[in-house]
């Protein structure tokens, strides 16, 4: 099982796309892919919609990602979470800490404002 | 029904229930046993894990969020044993399960030292702000909170813990 990871810019926000399971034998690698993308002078989207699996070591890695974000004091968005992801994300209060948009749309309204 | 039943018959379902006991090593006897597996405890063996669960959430007809709960139970526990029971020892995992009528488990056993995650785990603090909290520790956290039952047991010095989702009486 792979996370597949693609990047974009729009604006002044890095979307960045997953695809896969974030498990404990996927988490590291994305984790090292990811993290170069918080901060480059611009603010984090990641969009989940594409991910079906979500364990602890995926969180760990959200985690990770969140305080390299609060370090350089930009933010991360995520968007397209599943019910599954979601329930994850509830049951350890990480959903709190998170900008979290229904989709893409939703979060370009909000950055339009 | 049971009001026919003698008391002779009785003895004698209570006997095959303890034989059936026996040789299955403790299945409940109307568990519809899937064969199960026994992989080496190491993190590459936990997809053969993730697959042998959503197979057993497909045989059950659990829906779409149980089968992903049930996975994500016995992925976490299957990662703790690996990671902090055996701690990169070498060893090896069983996994088997079942579907009965009114739910569908997994069933570990390892031999890894004793740890029982119902009273091992931490519950995270949700007061923490997240850029605080410990990296690690959530996994047992999630595997607990995920089933509708989870049990454990020191077996003959095997660590023993049973997942279970309860399934609906349509599903």
């Amino acid at each position: 099982m792979t996370v597949k990871l693609s990047s974009r810019t729009e604006g002044d926000t890095t979307v960045v796309v997953l695809e896969g399971e974030i498990n404990s034998t996927t988490s590291g690698g994305l984790q090292a892919q990811l993290l170069p993308f918080v901060g480059e002078g611009s603010r984090l989207l990641i969009d989940l919609s594409g991910v079906s699996y979500v364990s602890s070591a995926g969180l760990r890695t959200l985690l990770i990602v969140h305080r390299r974000a609060q370090q350089l004091r930009t933010g991360v968005i995520l968007v397209g979470l599943s019910e599954e992801v979601r329930f994850v994300m509830s049951a350890t209060g990480f959903l709190d800490f998170f900008e979290i948009e229904d989709d893409l749309d939703a979060a370009r309204e909000r950055t339009g404002r | 029904m049971m009001a026919i039943d003698s008391g002779a018959a009785s003895a004698e379902h209570t006997a095959g229930q303890e034989r059936c006991k026996a040789r299955c090593a403790g299945q409940p006897l109307a568990a519809k046993a899937a064969s199960g597996l026994r992989i080496p405890a190491d993190l590459d063996s936990l997809d053969l894990v993730a697959r042998f669960v959503l197979e057993l959430g497909r045989q059950g007809r659990l829906s779409d969020s149980q089968t992903y709960r049930l996975r994500l139970a016995a992925d976490e526990l299957a990662t703790n044993i690996v990671m902090h029971g055996y701690r990169g020892a070498s060893g090896g995992i069983c996994v088997d399960g079942g579907v009965e009528a009114d739910r569908v488990w997994v069933r570990f056993h390892d031999d890894a030292p004793a740890f029982d995650p119902r009273t091992g785990m931490k519950a995270p603090d949700l007061e923490v702000p997240l850029g605080e909290r410990s990296v690690g520790g959530l996994g047992v956290f999630l595997a607990l909170t995920a089933v509708d039952s989870f049990d454990y047991e020191l077996v003959a010095g095997r660590n023993v813990s049973i997942l279970a989702i309860h399934r609906s009486e349509h599903g």
